[in-house]
């Protein structure tokens, strides 16, 4: 009897690793040419799964569309999905997608501690790793070749952010800027370090007073304590680091202490994410949201076929995800590094090696992308045209109030009226 | 000083929760002997059957209140016959182990059948706040409390004047004399076991009108309720109520003087600390 | 005499511990030989963790700490001064002894559950500090370390010296637990785990036989901390340092066997890959993974509590019995 048992476990453990084995190793039959074979690693688990799960989503239109008009040098694109919860998990995937698959380009990786991890994987063997969601600015200022990233960095957001602040809403609130009080509070993980010390640097270089800098755990589910001091130091504007859970409660807790100051300043991810407007409601309104350009009006994209690969993408985005009522920025940026990527990058890869593949990244410009703006690499991989869009929650959607040449509207609220009094 | 008192209250309104999450472990470690890892998955499930039950048929966690704590008795159930009961006489650290296998599973059940989206309940009383002199107060906090503080007293007086309660008790002091004196000692523990599943799912419908619902939303609460409970004695009801308020404190004043950052820190600290001076926790029997 | 060689000697133990290096060799790519590095490091690591906890039947619920102490101690001395990780592994080991002490001291006499939820808190109060003292750790951003392969610098390109290195780690702590095991300091620790008080008045001592055990485990999961950050190359606290890791030393100890010197490196061999290949292979279905290999858990703890080994311990008592009777027959 015992015996039975030990040989019914033994023989499902087995069963289990072999049964595994063979199912992921199959090879799919995509037409004569030899597919070309990408990679996606994103935290399909745990507790970044939600985003993960969106932008994976995003990168599988991305190819779906590239091969609809005949993929890559005219080979197919077959994509390989990966699910690493942690850096550690991220290690061995990369290896696995690298190694056991053959893929010659990995889309990622949302986490930036993720984003490091694979990167030291691809950089040793030759495969190229194009970043649409790790904003920590460690990714491409390590000295990796074959990193290229097409996102702004997270210190270069943080001082955008920042820089609106001072010169275009101080005015607006009749603070001088050297009078100006701005409070700092941003989630402790290292997106939220990151967009944090940038904002902070450039606040020192404008000479403006920085009251107060908290960081918390994203999940803090009560922030009464946090709120109290923050309304002890009686700050003009707060600027917020936040992911979405944190964000709606972070609102809700100041309106409930009355401690909104007049200006809330979001730099990222919660204060963008579509459920942000849609949980709290009216109260969003004339909140800013400091990002990569989101939810463009089609209008926007001139060049008809991206105007209608754009629309093709929130299509089949909102389908997947019926829940959203706007297709969040994370899987925005995943859509358009994949989709930018195969689309307008690899075609002009005299080989589609490491070296034909950077060769072909650093020397592309595009005036546009389906992120709103270029494509123009520095030799750390960065994409020095991406650049932050400064938004604000008007009437339960995104309006970008600037830069100038991307702006769709008028900056509303400011004071905010929920502000304290 | 009005600041300071406005910080203790909302310490004081979120350690009711923490005590109500954590005397449903106290109860099953006391009477059952098991360190229940899993504990704040069932906090998590409660959180998704108010979700559901508010999206699909528009009744709000207080409506639904007895519908879900039904069936967080009824999954109590089905995990104690099913898993528990058959490793009753196991090793400590066998039980533990289970029980943390039995919690990756939950989350990951959770996470195939809702995905990981973020649940949130919006009700007209979610921002509601009252004001007390200068005090502020949020309405559903201060509901979430008063029901946590009830249920909790409610148990103590459980336990205290009717015969199960009597008997959970002295099996909590003494099992094998308890068995002699006639005590069926399963149906005690099966019972033992529910109990403390409803009570964490209570608190998880409590949460859920200013928390959202998500897979691993209770692997925070776990933490924090064991080391309620070690604090007030590991077995000992009312020690979990006030180790609860207490870390509830803690945890505000930490926030406001130190920063949020610190919140935990502060708390383990003062674990620590509690564990030197009185290794048995505040209100253990040496 | 085989018989007995096997059974009552570990040889087969010892022969299937040491003749593994042979797979990294013979796996046909690096991922394959990625999840051998792991295999054996997580088996290193687990061993290690068994040192104490097993032995003694006491949790330590907060030992990746120890694992991060070790991965930032050497890490920041070669970024910082340019320390090879080989001093900056001892030097994390002497630093993992110290604070293991001061720990142990506060913890160790504490009874049965106090101590397992004692150790949490101290894992997580280190955690946090390392995230924040940023000055020092660069605190949520994790520390990267530059490729620079070379024997000083402990970084090679191929997988194949990091197996190796593994494996070595793992044999030590192997040689280490069987050698405790037939010393008189584990005898202590056993009887102390089955009976602190009986132990006690037998003329254990039971404070200075768990601090040696205690030190001495968290001095060699240090060591494997350093191991694993100069394989992956990135640290950051909340995944080196996290109760999701000390967690996996538990469940590769108990999995194979609690307290038994070959229990968690059996553990080790066979859950490490199975959770790497359905993580790998079933990334389709988010969660689907987490599920099986709860579910595998669930099923060992249900059905073979006392963990593999000793399973497999008693069926190859049952097979060498069968192929002595038909010896007998003839």
């Amino acid at each position: 009897m015992k015996k039975k048992n030990l040989a019914i476990l033994l023989v499902l453990v087995m069963l289990l690793s072999t049964l595994t084995g063979c199912g992921g190793g199959g090879e799919e039959e995509t037409g004569d040419a030899e597919p070309f074979k990408v990679g996606a690693i994103y935290p399909l688990s745990g507790a970044n799964a939600l985003l993960g799960t969106q932008c994976l989503a995003a990168v599988k239109i991305a190819v779906d569309i590239v091969n609809a008009n005949g993929g890559v040098q005219g080979r197919p694109v077959e994509l390989v999905e990966a699910d690493a919860p942690d850096p550690t998990a991220a290690t061995t995937e990369a290896g696995r997608l690298v190694d056991q698959q053959g893929v010659q380009v990995i889309f990622g990786s949302l986490a930036s501690g993720n984003s490091l991890a694979i990167a030291g994987v691809t950089e040793k063997s030759g495969v190229t790793l194009v970043e649409s969601g790790g904003i920590a600015d460690a990714i491409t200022d390590s000295g990796f070749k074959n990193v290229f990233r097409i996102l702004d960095k997270g210190s270069l957001r943080g001082a955008a952010g920042a820089d609106y602040v001072v010169s275009a809403l101080a005015p607006m609130l009749n603070i001088d800027a050297k009078e100006l009080k701005v409070a700092i509070i941003h989630e402790e993980s290292a997106y939220g370090t990151s967009v944090a010390d940038g904002a902070v640097a450039k606040l020192e270089e404008l000479g403006v007073n920085v009251v107060i800098r908290e960081s918390y755990n994203s999940t803090i589910t009560d922030m009464s304590a946090m709120v109290l001091k923050l309304q002890d130091a009686k700050p003009d504007v707060l600027l917020s680091v936040n992911y979405i859970n944190d964000a709606i409660l972070l609102v809700d807790t100041l309106k409930q202490y009355d401690a909104m100051p007049k200006v809330m300043m979001g730099c990222g991810a919660g204060t963008t994410d579509p459920n942000f407007a849609k949980t709290i409601g009216a109260d969003s309104d004339g909140i800013f949201c400091t990002d990569m350009p989101t939810n463009l009006p089609l209008e926007y994209f001139t060049d008809e076929d991206m105007n209608q690969v754009v629309s093709e993408f929130r299509e089949r985005f909102k389908t997947e995800f019926p829940d959203l009522n706007n297709v969040s920025v994370a899987a925005e940026a995943a859509f358009a590094g994949s989709y930018t990527f195969l689309n307008n990058i690899l075609p002009n890869a005299k080989t589609l090696d490491a070296a034909g593949i950077r060769e072909a990244a650093l020397s592309t410009k595009l005036d546009m992308t389906t992120l709103g703006f270029g494509w123009d690499l520095g030799d750390d991989g960065q994409n020095y045209a991406a650049s932050a869009n400064i938004n604000q929650w008007q009437g339960g959607k995104v309006v970008t109030v600037a830069p100038e040449r991307v702006k769709n509207g008028d900056v509303i609220n400011v004071p905010l009226p929920i502000a304290a009094q | 000083m009005e600041q300071i008192l406005q910080v203790f209250i909302s310490g004081i309104l979120s350690g009711g929760i923490y005590a109500l999450a954590s005397v449903g472990l106290a109860l099953i470690f006391g009477v059952v002997g098991l360190v229940n890892f899993a504990h704040g998955e069932y906090l998590m499930l409660a959180m998704y059957i108010a979700y559901w039950i508010f999206n699909i048929v528009g009744l709000d966690p207080y409506q639904s209140l007895l519908i879900n704590l039904v069936v967080m008795a009824a999954i109590g159930y089905i995990t104690f016959k099913v898993i528990m009961e058959r490793v009753l006489d196991s090793d400590h650290s066998i039980q533990m182990l289970l029980t943390l296998a039995l919690s990756m599973v939950l989350q990951n059940l959770a996470l195939m059948f809702f995905k990981a989206d973020y649940r949130n309940i919006r009700i007209d009383m979610t921002n509601d706040i009252m004001n007390i002199g200068f005090i502020t107060l949020n309405t559903p906090r201060v509901l979430a409390f008063i029901i946590a503080i009830g249920a909790s007293v409610l148990l103590y007086l459980f336990l205290q004047k009717t015969f199960t309660g009597a008997a959970m008790r002295a099996i909590s002091q003494n099992g094998k004399a308890a068995q002699l004196m006639g005590i069926n000692i399963k149906s005690i523990y099966c019972l033992a076991f529910v109990i403390g599943t409803t009570l964490v799912g209570l608190a998880g419908l409590l949460i859920s009108p200013i928390y959202p619902a998500f897979p691993t939303v209770g692997a925070s609460f776990s933490t924090l309720a064991f080391i309620v409970v070690v604090l007030g004695g590991l077995s000992s009801v009312p020690g979990a109520i006030i180790g609860g308020l207490f870390i509830g404190v803690i945890e505000s004043f930490a926030g406001y003087f130190a920063g949020p950052a610190y919140q935990q820190a502060a708390y383990f600290l003062l674990f620590i600390l509690v564990l030197i001076f009185k290794p048995n926790g505040l209100f253990g029997r040496s | 005499m085989i018989k007995k060689l096997i059974v009552k000697q570990n040889s087969v133990l010892w022969i299937i511990a040491v003749g593994i290096i042979i797979v990294p060799f013979i796996l046909p790519n690096r991922y394959f030989q990625d999840i051998a590095v792991m295999t054996f490091l997580w088996a290193g690591l687990a061993t290690s963790w068994n040192l104490y906890s097993g032995y003694c039947n006491r949790l330590s619920i907060g030992h990746a700490a120890f694992m991060g102490i070790g991965a930032y101690t050497s890490t920041l001395l070669y970024l910082n001064f340019g320390i090879s990780p080989w001093i900056g592994m001892l030097a994390g080991g002497a630093l993992s002894a110290l604070t293991a002490l001061l720990i142990g001291g506060i913890t160790l006499r504490l009874k049965g559950t106090f101590f397992v939820l004692s150790t949490i808190a101290f894992g997580e109060i280190l955690k946090v500090m390392t995230i924040t003292s940023t000055e020092v750790t660069s605190g949520a951003l994790g520390l990267m370390i530059p490729f620079q392969p070379g024997f000083a610098n402990m970084i090679w390109t191929g997988k194949i010296p990091y197996a190796i290195l593994a494996w070595i780690y793992m044999l030590v702590a192997l040689f280490i637990s069987v050698k405790l095991e037939k010393s008189k300091l584990g005898y202590s620790l056993i009887a102390l785990g089955e009976n602190q008080e009986a132990a006690e008045n037998l003329g254990v001592n039971s404070t200075k036989t768990m601090m040696t055990a205690f030190i001495l485990s968290a001095v060699l999961t240090s060591f494997g901390g350093t191991i694993f950050s100069q394989y992956i190359m990135f640290i950051e606290p909340t995944s080196v340092m996290g109760l999701s890791t000390s967690i996996n030393f538990i469940l590769l100890a108990i999995a194979g066997g609690l307290g038994t010197a070959f229990g968690p490196m059996v553990g080790s061999f066979i859950l490490t890959p199975v959770s790497n290949l359905l993580r790998g292979y079933l990334a389709g279905i988010s969660g689907l993974h987490g599920f099986i290999l709860g579910m595998i858990l669930i099923i060992i703890l249900l059905y073979r509590p006392d963990g593999i080994l000793p399973q497999l311990k008693l069926l190859s008592k049952r097979i060498l019995q069968k192929l002595d009777k038909p010896k007998k027959g003839e």
